[in-house]
C-alpha cells in the first residue's frame, strides 16, 4: 500500500457532497476524496491528458442536466476511463434504476442509509473493498497515456 | 235479279275446300285481325261480293265495334256503323234470332229495315247477308257481306257462311282466351315481380336492421321500403315537447303538407292519435270522412301510423298516406306493421348500442384517467424516493455530525431536543419508505396463479418475522386452501396482517393468534385474528385508509400504510377487507378471495 485510494464522487446537491465528505473523514484508512458537483465536471477533469485517474467513481443518479446514467454512458465509452469501477451511491431504491445501474456496467449500486451512522458504515464498507479489489490503477498507478474515445 | 247459283257461285264442294284452307289458316293464327282477314277474304272471294265487314260486340257497354272490314271505300259511310246494338234494329234481329239474314235483291233490306239508311247516312247494298257470330251461347258480333250485284244465296253458300260465321266465332273465341291467358300470365309476372322486388327490398332493409346503428338511416330505409313496396307517401315524426314534428320525409312530399309536418303537430285528440297512443298500428280508411289530423292532410284518401314509444312515452310515430285508394288492403297493412315492427327492433337495438358506446366512452374517459393516474403515482414514488428522502439524510447526517462536533457540550435539554428531532426524522423515513412501497405494491403487475396459503403463511412464520418475535406466541393456524391469487401480493397482505397482530400483542402473555379459512361458496374468507389492543369499533371504517392510524407511534410502532396496501392489494383480487375489534379485546382482520380469478 503506497497510497490512499483515489476515490472521485459525483453529486449535484453541495449538502449532499459536504455530508460525504465529512463521512469520509471519518474513516480510518485515509482516502482522497474529490468532489464534483456535476457530470461534465468530472468527466472533463478525468479525461485531461496527465490528470491521475481515480481508484473508484461513486456517482448519484439523480442530477440536473447529465443525470447519473448518461454520465455512466460517457465513463463506459471512454477507453482509459471504462477500466474504473463505477459505483451508484443514491437514493434511488427505485429497481429500474437498480436495473439500468448493472446494464450500464456499474460495478455496484448502494442506497444512501438516511442514518447518517448507516452512511458512514457503508462508505467504509466500499473503501475497505475497493482497497482489496484488484484494479488496473492499484496498487500502481498507471501510466498516464493518450486516451481515445472508441 | 238475282245472280243464279250455278253461274255466279261455286258449289259446295269447292266451298268446302275454301273451309278446310280457312281452318288450317285460322289455327295459326293469334290476332283478331288475322282472324277477321283470313275469314273475310275468302267469304268475298267465294261468293263475289264486292265487301265485307265483321263487328263486335264490346261486352263492357254492349256497342257494336268493327273489328274489321274489306272492300269499302269509307268504312263510315256504310250502313255498318258503330254504336249500341239495340240502335242497329237489323244486328239486334239476327242476334236475338241466332239467325243469319240474306237480302238478294236491291231494296229488300231497304223494304226490311226503312228507317236503316236515314239513322246512318249510309247507303245499303243491292244484296247482302249479316250473320250473327255466337262462341257458347253467347254473341259474339256479326259478319256482314255486302254485293253490288243482286245475287241469290244458295242453299251451299249458306251453309258455307254459316260455318264461316261459327269458325270466326270459335278463332276470335281462341284468340280472346288468349289474350286474355296472355294478359294473366302478364299481370301475374308483373305481380311476382313486384313481390320479388319487395322482398328485396325487405331483406336489404332486414340486414340493415341487424347491422346499423344510426336512427337516422333506419328510419330512412324502412320510409323507402313503405314507399316502393305500398307506393305511398312516409313521414317520420319526432316528439319535441307537445309537438310532433317531422325528421324525415319523402322527397316528393306534397308542397302545402311538409311544412305543416316541419312545423309540428298535436297527436293528443283525433282518432288517430288515440289509436298511436294505445301503443297499435292505426289504419284509417276513407279519411278524408274523419276528423282529420289537421287540413293539409286532406290530400290523402287513407292514412296509417305506426307509434314508437320510449319509456312509456309516445316518442315518435312512422305515418303512411295514399291518395290512390280510400281503403287500406291486407297487403299493405301487413307490410306497414312489419316493417314498423323490424324498425322499432332497431331501433331499440340501436338505443341500446347508443347507451354501449355511451358506457364504453364513459369507460375509456376512466381508463385513461386511470392510467394517467397511474403514471403520476409512479412519477410520485420516484420523486418521494429521490427528493424527499434527501432532505431527511441530510437532516440526520448533520444532526449527528452536530452532536459529534458538541460532544460533552450538550446539556441534558438540547440533548433531549436533538432526539426528539432524531426521531422525528426516522419516523419521516419510514413514512416514506411505507408510501414507496403502497405505490410499488399498486404498480405490481397482477399475476394469478394457484396459491397454497398454508406454504405461504409457513414462510412468513419461519423467515420474515424473527425481529417480531420477542415475545411469547401462541400461534393458532388451521389448514389453509389454495386460492387463485399473485403469490407476491398475497404474500404482503399476510405479512402486513400478521405483523399487525404481532405488533399489537406485544404486551400480552401468550399473545394469541388464529388464523383460519371459510369456504363461503363463491369465495373463500381469511382470518387472523388476536388478543392484542384491539380498536375502537367506531373507528372501524377507516382502518383500511392511508395513514390512518388508530394508536399512537409510542404504543404501536406504524405508518398507517400497511392496511392500505391489504386493501388495495385484495380489490385488486375482485375480494373485500373487512376489520373487527373492541379496545382492549383484541381485533380480526380479514379478506375474502373470488374463488374464480377476476382475469377469467
Amino acid at each position: 500500500m503506497t497510497r490512499p485510494l483515489r476515490v472521485v464522487l459525483i453529486d449535484d446537491d453541495a449538502t449532499d457532497l459536504t455530508l460525504a465528505e465529512e463521512g469520509f473523514s471519518q474513516l480510518e484508512s485515509p482516502v482522497m476524496l474529490t468532489g464534483y458537483q456535476g457530470g461534465e465536471s468530472a468527466i472533463s477533469a478525468m479525461q485531461r491528458s496527465g490528470a491521475a485517474v481515480p481508484d473508484v467513481i461513486l456517482l448519484d443518479i439523480n442530477m440536473p442536466k447529465m443525470n447519473g446514467f448518461d454520465v455512466l454512458k460517457v465513463l463506459k465509452a471512454d477507453a482509459r476511463l471504462r477500466l474504473i469501477p463505477v459505483v451508484m451511491l443514491t437514493s434511488s431504491s427505485n429497481t429500474g434504476d437498480i436495473a439500468q445501474a448493472y446494464s450500464l456496467y456499474a460495478s455496484s449500486y448502494v442506497i444512501k442509509s438516511a442514518s447518517f451512522a448507516t452512511f458512514v458504515e457503508q462508505i467504509e464498507g466500499l473503501v475497505q473493498f475497493w482497497l482489496k479489489a484488484q484494479s488496473v490503477t492499484w496498487p500502481e498507478q498507471i501510466s498516464p497515456m493518450s486516451h481515445t474515445r472508441l | 235479279m238475282p245472280s243464279s247459283p250455278a253461274s255466279d257461285s261455286e258449289p259446295f264442294s269447292s266451298l268446302a275446300e275454301r273451309l278446310q284452307e280457312i281452318t288450317e289458316a285460322l289455327a295459326a293464327t293469334h290476332t283478331e285481325r288475322d282472324v277477321i282477314e283470313i275469314v273475310l277474304t275468302p267469304a268475298v272471294q267465294a261468293l263475289g261480293a264486292v265487301a265485307g265487314i265483321v263487328l263486335r260486340i264490346d261486352h263492357t257497354d254492349q256497342q257494336m265495334k268493327i273489328a274489321g272490314s274489306q272492300g269499302y271505300e269509307d268504312v263510315t259511310r256504310t250502313i255498318w256503323q258503330e254504336g249500341p246494338i239495340e240502335d242497329h234494329q237489323l244486328i239486334a234481329d239476327i242476334l236475338h234470332m241466332h239467325q243469319a239474314m240474306y237480302f238478294e235483291h236491291a231494296g229488300a233490306l231497304k223494304a226490311a229495315y226503312p228507317e236503316l239508311e236515314s239513322r246512318t247516312g249510309g247507303r245499303a247494298a243491292i244484296a247482302n247477308a249479316a250473320l250473327p257470330m255466337f262462341l257458347d251461347g253467347q254473341p259474339l258480333g256479326v259478319i256482314v257481306l255486302d254485293f253490288t250485284e243482286p245475287h241469290y244465296f244458295t242453299a251451299a253458300e249458306r251453309r258455307f257462311l254459316t260455318i264461316l260465321a261459327n269458325q270466326c266465332a270459335v278463332a276470335l273465341g281462341r284468340v280472346e282466351a288468349l289474350r286474355t291467358l296472355e294478359a294473366q300470365v302478364e299481370e301475374r309476372t308483373r305481380q311476382l315481380e313486384e313481390e320479388r322486388a319487395a322482398l328485396e327490398i325487405f331483406v336489404t332493409f332486414t340486414e340493415a336492421v341487424g347491422s346499423q346503428t344510426d336512427v337516422k338511416v333506419l328510419v330512412r330505409q324502412a320510409m323507402t321500403l313503405l314507399e316502393e313496396t305500398c307506393d305511398v307517401e312516409v313521414a317520420h315524426v319526432e316528439r319535441e315537447g307537445e309537438l310532433f314534428k317531422a325528421t324525415e320525409w319523402n322527397p316528393s312530399a306534397d308542397a302545402a303538407l311538409l311544412p305543416r309536418l316541419q312545423r309540428g303537430f298535436t297527436l293528443q285528440t283525433s282518432g288517430i292519435a288515440r289509436l298511436l297512443q294505445q301503443n297499435t298500428a292505426a289504419f284509417i280508411d276513407h279519411w278524408q270522412q274523419t276528423p282529420l289530423l289537421f287540413e293539409e292532410s286532406a290530400i290523402f284518401q287513407a292514412v296509417a301510423g305506426y307509434p314508437y314509444f320510449v319509456a312509456d312515452e309516445l316518442q315518435s310515430v312512422l305515418f303512411m298516406g295514399t291518395r290512390r285508394s280510400a281503403t287500406w288492403t291486407e297487403r299493405d297493412k301487413r307490410i306497414f306493421r312489419a316493417v314498423c315492427r323490424s324498425l322499432d327492433l332497431a331501433l331499440d337495438r340501436a338505443r341500446q348500442a347508443q347507451a354501449l358506446t355511451a358506457q364504453r366512452d364513459v369507460l375509456d374517459a376512466r381508463t385513461r384517467a386511470l392510467s394517467l393516474a397511474n403514471e403520476e403515482l409512479a412519477a410520485f414514488s420516484s420523486s418521494v424516493s429521490h427528493d424527499l428522502r434527501t432532505p431527511v439524510r441530510h437532516m440526520l447526517g448533520f444532526l449527528r455530525l452536530a452532536r459529534q462536533s458538541l460532544d460533552g457540550r450538550l446539556d441534558e435539554k438540547s440533548a433531549r431536543y436533538l432526539d426528539v428531532v432524531e426521531q422525528s426524522g426516522r419516523q419521516m423515513d419510514t413514512l416514506i419508505d411505507a408510501m414507496l412501497d403502497l405505490a410499488h405494491a399498486v404498480q405490481q403487475p397482477f399475476r394469478p396463479q394457484q396459491v397454497d396459503l398454508n406454504k405461504l403463511l409457513e414462510l412468513i412464520r419461519k423467515g420474515l418475522l424473527p425481529d417480531l418475535l420477542t415475545h411469547n406466541v401462541q400461534w393458532e393456524v388451521d389448514s389453509l386452501p389454495s386460492v387463485q391469487g399473485d403469490w407476491d401480493a398475497l404474500k404482503q397482505v399476510l405479512i402486513q396482517l400478521t405483523e399487525n397482530a404481532l405488533k399489537f400483542t406485544r404486551t400480552r402473555d401468550p399473545a394469541i393468534i388464529h388464523i383460519w379459512a371459510e369456504d363461503q361458496g363463491e369465495a373463500w374468507g381469511v382470518f387472523v385474528q388476536d388478543n392484542g389492543l384491539g380498536f375502537d369499533p367506531r373507528y372501524q371504517d377507516r382502518l383500511f385508509n392511508m395513514f390512518q392510524r388508530l394508536h399512537s407511534v409510542q404504543e404501536v410502532p406504524g405508518t398507517g400504510v400497511g392496511l392500505a396496501s391489504v386493501r388495495r392489494l385484495i380489490l385488486k383480487h375482485g375480494g373485500q377487507v373487512f376489520a373487527e375489534g373492541q379496545l382492549g379485546q383484541g381485533a380480526t382482520f380479514g379478506f375474502t378471495l373470488p374463488k374464480t380469478s377476476p382475469k377469467d
